[in-house]
């Protein structure tokens, strides 16, 4: 069904890191921690970590299945050898669309940012389809050209995250962590689930896992920057609890951006104006992740050229974006995208997990009969 | 280790070797039952010399069989730098030095080596013109292919340094050269230059850029994928860091590749330099390629959009200084922006001492006007100066009119969305150069693909200490150098042994 | 290459009809510093704009608008200017002290809720109506007056750290009360007279300068404050004054009882530099220097006890000691805790060292 990919367009295997990171962290960064105290309040920390160590199990299951033949196996050609063609070919459309819709939030969320910070109801027509026409022309340039983006992205949002942890010090109250755990378990467990959102991208591994070199290799690479990323969200909302009063980061919207606005520097006296800009390399490397995975699947499962899909999508993309305006319909949007990824995330894989263990049992039975 | 000292036994080995480059001849004479061969590089010797005092009196004494002995020689050559030897490191230096290898019996280790090296020839000038440096050597190439290989041959004296010719150019019939070390410079990149080259179908060659573009990877960019340069130094530290040399005859420009991204804001000052300074230079020559390529658009989007992120401090003389300006920044920016490219465009062509007054002229004048005038406020033509000035920082010119010329799609973009316009401009850019090769290699090479080792010599300039690795990405064939000085052990106390 | 084509044309036409919300610095209105005041049943809107004619000769211009709500306030001040009004540049908002006593929280909301307002904006109270304090400013030709003169005394003097964050975060957050500095008018000039302490939304009362050193070393580290303490001779009746200036402070709570009602002990690191003092006093001399430190301790003692009473007195909790009870206890109310607030026990100890620097003896 698939053709071995040239090893001109593998990366290295530490080099997932870049796209690993730039899917994982997207504008959820910037507002992640008004939604996390919801429940659990300013408990909320202990979410992100047990969050982080569940990702690790999934991220070790991911593993598992992509090994499940020794050529290394993306979850399209896995889909249809497992469940046959008709059920094959359906969930293949459903995870296809998970990816594209998952790009879509992505594009609305970083979009409605912009309407908010700089440009109040300002026609987005033109501006949306500059973007898209961006995302292509990075998308049609291939997982190298992708991950080239995802490297700058990264290096760039290190570079306007990393000051922040410093400036931010000298107003920090730490009594606001305390008490420890006054919070019940149940409230963690809820924080928890929406802070499964701020992690998903990760699964994309699944699909540029056979554009790898020596994928098993990578697998350390892969816990590494999934631990980078559970440090990253602690460090940020540690850094946000200890930043605002409960009642105020409640109130605030982009509890990231309003940290970043009591600093000031020399000729930039509102920082976050800054950091807005910058986001936007950020985010559209991400989405362009988004949507080679979904070009790769749909070229992998129904052998539409990349091309001609991206194109679609692209227009899907930059139409529905017109007609969902208001910030309600947008919350529902994610929202709704953040319970396809959690079950996604916490039923799907775990089930190719169990499928591909018990095919491979019997695969090795059979195997042991044959030669008996 | 450092593979360059090739070991050679005797004269035979050291011809196989020479005899790949295309300026080596080797001449035989047979006449009965001898033969006499004469050896030596074309590019380095006197041709006059070679014909009137060795060929016609070899030719004439051989003929009459009168050349038995090597000793014969000395006395039939009226040259009196003829040395007779079969100290193989003798030879092998004073063939680079452009004298001739003369044998008798083919068979015989010994041979008289006669001095006919070319003394003249150069250009009475062929100090680099566009490429100045203060510190190191300001030898340049002129547009004689001869003398420029005799030229790098007097740097590199070793014979693995490898001349291929070929004749490109259906009217011209040009001679273009593809230099490289052999034992260095990787096979394939060789082979895709010459490959590449062998495909180029023009009618006249004017120049090295002219193949420098054909033989691109991608035609439409405003980046040279090639690095051009005239500077000896600059070919001589490629071709030692493993990559090709490519000059076209009657052109003073080699072609280097493959190039990278950063390749082109490193000055060979920079080594000249201790490296603290060297690096410190190197800084804010990059420093400068940033500040050149975002700061009129910096000021549009500040000036257009963002006027929160203005320091109060600087509110009042910002807005004194559009305060009469009828326009918006976009086309107050465009008129000075385009103002610039005239004066530079006009002291290009112009005699050099007039262009430069010109340059004062125009510039102290049209600025102060347009300021009286209030066409411009005079905070945005202290900018423009500025980012003027540091796009000229650049060392090599191709690249600095990249740089330039990319400064006015991110004016347009900043004056359409301001910061987010820049930064969509910001990513074009980013796609579009790592989407860029230089003969099959990417463009942005220590940064992606991501090389720790290769990015040590890429934003400060490290000590040689350092420096005695090639670059991992055109992969070499000989990744050292040189082996670094032993490092000094430190002393256990201040005033100790 | 169709697609290379159209891909051009696509970008191209976007671009030229695209053109974002264009606010140019020198065609906007920028609204730099505003004042509310309480007038009958509305209230009054005044907005200093300068008006940049030369370098160094800024002219400020007033605009005044009336209305029922803070909300409509902006609509009417469009009525009344040729350019828009932008917000981004705002860094001061003074209260008047009839709108303060009725309270500031819708403001702060419409402050909070809107991005271009810079977290490092300064509030304050003024002691009569806003208004007449911002005359004064006029003939400064600064609009950023009151602003620079906050931040000075912060830097500077006895105010502790404070800014549009800080008065969120103690407006929003539990166990904690808002402070903002509280101006009065002296001989026609301007000039900061302590602090305001609010309840809630409401102003309650004004602490003197004095109170403001206390409540900075509570808070922050009091460094560049200064303050005079008194100091009796064995032998004299009426008490001399010295100059103390902090060098830099640092203060320790401890929660003893959660309570109700909750106990806590204060600990207090001074280090203090002294340099004028009444002639009899011989700063050379260490058991002088011990003795002063003495007297300096129990001074802050006494000092902190009275703020603390009068914090107590009048239901404010600017220290934030409901928010230090809370981090220590399991369960923690709000209202609860303010219950009990009058029965609070604070200990407080200090321990002043004195740095001797003082040139020429």
């Amino acid at each position: 069904m698939r053709n071995e990919i040239s090893e001109e367009y593998r990366i290295s295997p530490y080099f997932i890191i870049f796209p690993l990171y730039v899917s994982m962290v997207g504008v959820g960064v910037l507002t992640f921690q008004r939604t996390l105290i919801e429940h659990a309040g300013y408990n909320a920390w202990i979410s992100v970590i047990l969050t982080g160590i569940s990702i690790h199990l999934i991220l070790w299951m991911i593993y598992k299945i992509t090994s499940f033949n020794r050529v290394g196996q993306e979850i399209i050609t896995l889909n249809h050898t497992l469940f046959g063609s008709v059920f094959g070919h359906l969930l293949n459309a459903a995870v296809v669309l998970y990816f594209v819709y998952g790009a879509f939030v992505k594009f609305k969320v970083y979009i409605e940012l912009i309407e908010v910070w700089f440009f109040t109801g300002m026609n987005i027509l033109p501006l949306s389809i500059v973007m898209v026409l961006l995302i292509y022309y990075a998308v049609s340039g291939g997982f190298r050209s992708v991950t080239g983006l995802c490297v700058w992205a990264t290096f760039l949002s290190f570079a306007s995250i990393i000051p922040q942890v410093g400036l931010a010090l000298p107003y920090m109250h730490p009594l606001n962590l305390l008490p420890l755990l006054n919070h019940s378990a149940t409230d963690i467990f809820l924080s928890s689930k929406s802070m499964v959102f701020e992690f998903l991208g990760f699964e994309t591994l699944l699909f540029f896992y056979p554009f790898i070199k020596t994928p098993a290799k990578s697998q350390k690479w892969a816990h590494m920057i999934v631990m980078f990323v559970t440090l990253l969200y602690l460090i940020l909302l540690l850094m946000a609890l200890m930043f605002f009063s409960e009642g105020e980061l409640r109130h605030s919207i982009w509890p990231t951006i309003d940290m970043i606005s009591i600093f000031e520097v020399p000729l930039l006296q509102r920082l976050e104006y800054f950091f807005i800009s910058l986001w936007f390399i950020k985010t559209i490397a991400g989405i362009c992740i988004y949507l080679w995975v979904a070009c790769r699947g749909i070229k992998t499962a129904f052998r539409m050229r990349q091309r001609h899909s991206l194109i679609g999508i692209l227009i899907a993309m930059v139409t529905l974006n017109y007609f969902i305006a208001d910030h309600r319909s947008v919350e529902r949007v994610s929202e709704l995208y953040s319970t396809v990824g959690f079950y996604f995330i916490y039923a799907y894989i775990p089930f190719m997990f169990v499928c591909v263990l018990i095919s491979r049992r019997r695969a090795r039975h059979f195997g042991n009969r044959g030669s008996a | 280790m450092n593979e360059l000292k090739t070991e050679f036994t005797d004269i035979d080995q050291l011809k196989k070797l020479t005899k790949q480059s295309s300026d080596f001849k080797s001449i035989q004479i047979n006449t009965a039952g001898q033969q006499v061969s004469v050896s030596y590089f074309t590019t380095l010797i006197d041709h006059d010399l070679l014909q009137s005092n060795v060929m016609f009196p070899v030719q004439t004494r051989a003929s009459l069989s009168e050349l038995c002995q090597l000793e014969d020689i000395k006395e039939s050559i009226p040259i009196d730098d003829v040395e007779i030897t079969d100290q193989i490191e003798d030879i092998q230096s004073k063939l680079f030095k452009g004298y001739a290898i003369i044998q008798i019996d083919h068979h015989d280790r010994k041979c008289a080596m006669v001095n006919i090296a070319n003394k003249e020839g150069l250009r009475k000038d062929n100090n680099t013109e566009n490429e100045f440096s203060v510190v190191g050597p300001k030898v340049g190439f002129i547009e004689d292919l001869d003398t420029n290989i005799r030229l790098l041959r007097a740097q590199i004296n070793i014979p693995n340094l490898i001349v291929k010719e070929m004749t490109i150019g259906s009217a011209s019939k040009t001679r273009v050269a593809v230099i490289y070390i052999n034992g260095v410079t990787n096979e394939e990149i060789v082979r895709t230059a010459q490959q590449r080259l062998k495909q180029v179908d023009v009618d006249v060659i004017f120049d090295s850029s002219l193949l420098d573009q054909f033989i691109s990877d991608n035609s439409s960019t405003p980046f040279p994928l090639f690095l051009t340069t005239e500077r000896r130094d600059r070919v001589v530290y490629a071709l030692i860091s493993g990559q090709v040399a490519i000059i076209s005859d009657g052109s003073p420009y080699f072609v280097t590749g493959p190039s990278t991204l950063f390749d082109f804001f490193i000055s060979p000052e920079d080594y000249y330099l201790p490296w603290i300074l060297g690096s410190f230079f190197r800084m804010i020559r990059l420093f400068g390629v940033v500040f050149s390529l975002f700061a009129t658009s910096l000021y549009i989007a500040v000036t257009t959009f963002h006027y929160e992120v203005i320091p109060r401090e600087l509110l009042e003389p910002l807005i004194l200084s559009r305060k009469n300006v009828p326009f918006p920044p976009l086309f107050e920016v465009l008129f000075l922006e385009i103002t610039i490219e005239f004066l530079r465009e006009a002291g290009a062509r112009l005699p050099s001492k007039i262009g430069q007054t010109l340059g004062i002229v125009g510039g102290i004048v049209i600025g102060q006007a347009t300021v009286m005038a209030g066409l411009t406020s005079n905070i945005l033509v202290i900018i423009v100066a500025f980012s003027a000035l540091s796009s000229f920082a650049t060392p090599i010119y191709k690249m600095s009119n990249a740089i330039r010329f990319l400064r006015f799609p991110m004016i347009v973009m900043s004056a359409i969305w301001g910061g987010i316009g820049m930064c969509i401009g910001i990513g074009f850019l980013i796609i579009h150069i790592t989407r860029l090769t230089s003969l099959g290699t990417p463009y942005t090479v220590p940064i992606y693909p991501f090389r720790v080792k290769a990015l040590r010599d890429g934003f400060i300039r490290p000590s040689f200490q350092f420096l005695n690795h090639r670059s991992p990405y055109l992969r070499p064939y000989s990744l050292i150098r040189y082996k670094p000085k032993p490092v000094r052990r430190k002393k256990n106390d201040f005033d100790d042994g | 290459m169709n697609v290379r084509k159209t891909f051009l044309l696509i970008l191209l036409s976007t671009l030229i009809s695209a053109c974002g919300n264009q606010s140019i610095v020198n065609d906007i209105k920028l609204v730099q510093t505003v004042g509310y005041d309480a007038v009958g049943d509305g209230m009054r809107n005044a907005s200093i704009i300068a008006n940049y004619e030369e370098t160094g000769k800024s002219k400020l211009e007033f605009y005044v608008t009336e209305s029922n709500t803070v909300y409509d306030s902006l609509p009417r001040l469009q009525t009344k200017l040729d350019f828009p009004i932008e917000h981004g540049q705002m860094r001061m908002a003074l209260f008047g002290e009839t709108y303060a006593r009725r309270g500031i929280g819708i403001a702060i909301s419409t402050l909070i809720r809107h991005p271009v307002i810079s977290y490092r904006m300064h509030m304050g109270v003024a002691d009569r109506d806003a208004l007449d304090i911002l005359n004064v400013t006029e003939s400064k030709r600064d609009p950023y007056f009151l602003f620079d003169m906050i931040e000075n005394n912060i830097r500077r003097g006895n105010l502790p750290v404070m800014n549009l964050h800080v008065a969120f975060f103690n407006f929003f957050g539990e166990g904690r009360d808002v402070f903002l500095p509280y101006f009065t008018m002296e001989r026609g000039e301007i000039k900061i007279d302590g602090l305001a302490l609010f309840k809630g939304d409401k102003f309650k009362t004004a602490i003197s300068i004095r109170d403001a050193f206390l409540l900075k070393m509570l808070l922050n580290n009091s460094k560049n404050g200064s303050i005079m303490v008194p100091i009796k001779g064995s032998n004299q009746e009426r008490a001399d004054f010295f100059l103390m200036n902090s060098l830099g402070s640092k203060s320790t709570f401890k929660v003893i009882r959660t309570g109700p009602p909750a106990s806590v002990s204060i600990r207090l690191k001074l280090k203090a530099q002294v340099r004028d003092t009444p002639t009899w006093i011989d700063l050379t001399s260490e058991q002088q220097l011990a003795s002063l430190e003495k007297t300096m301790e129990a001074y802050f003692e006494e000092e902190i006890q009275r703020f603390v009473s009068l914090c107590k007195i009048n239901n404010v909790d600017p220290v934030g000691f409901g928010d230090l009870v809370r981090s220590k206890s399991y369960k923690w109310d709000a209202r609860d805790f303010e219950n009990h607030y009058g029965a609070l026990k604070a200990t407080v100890s200090v321990k002043v060292t004195i740095v001797q620097t003082s040139a020429g003896q």
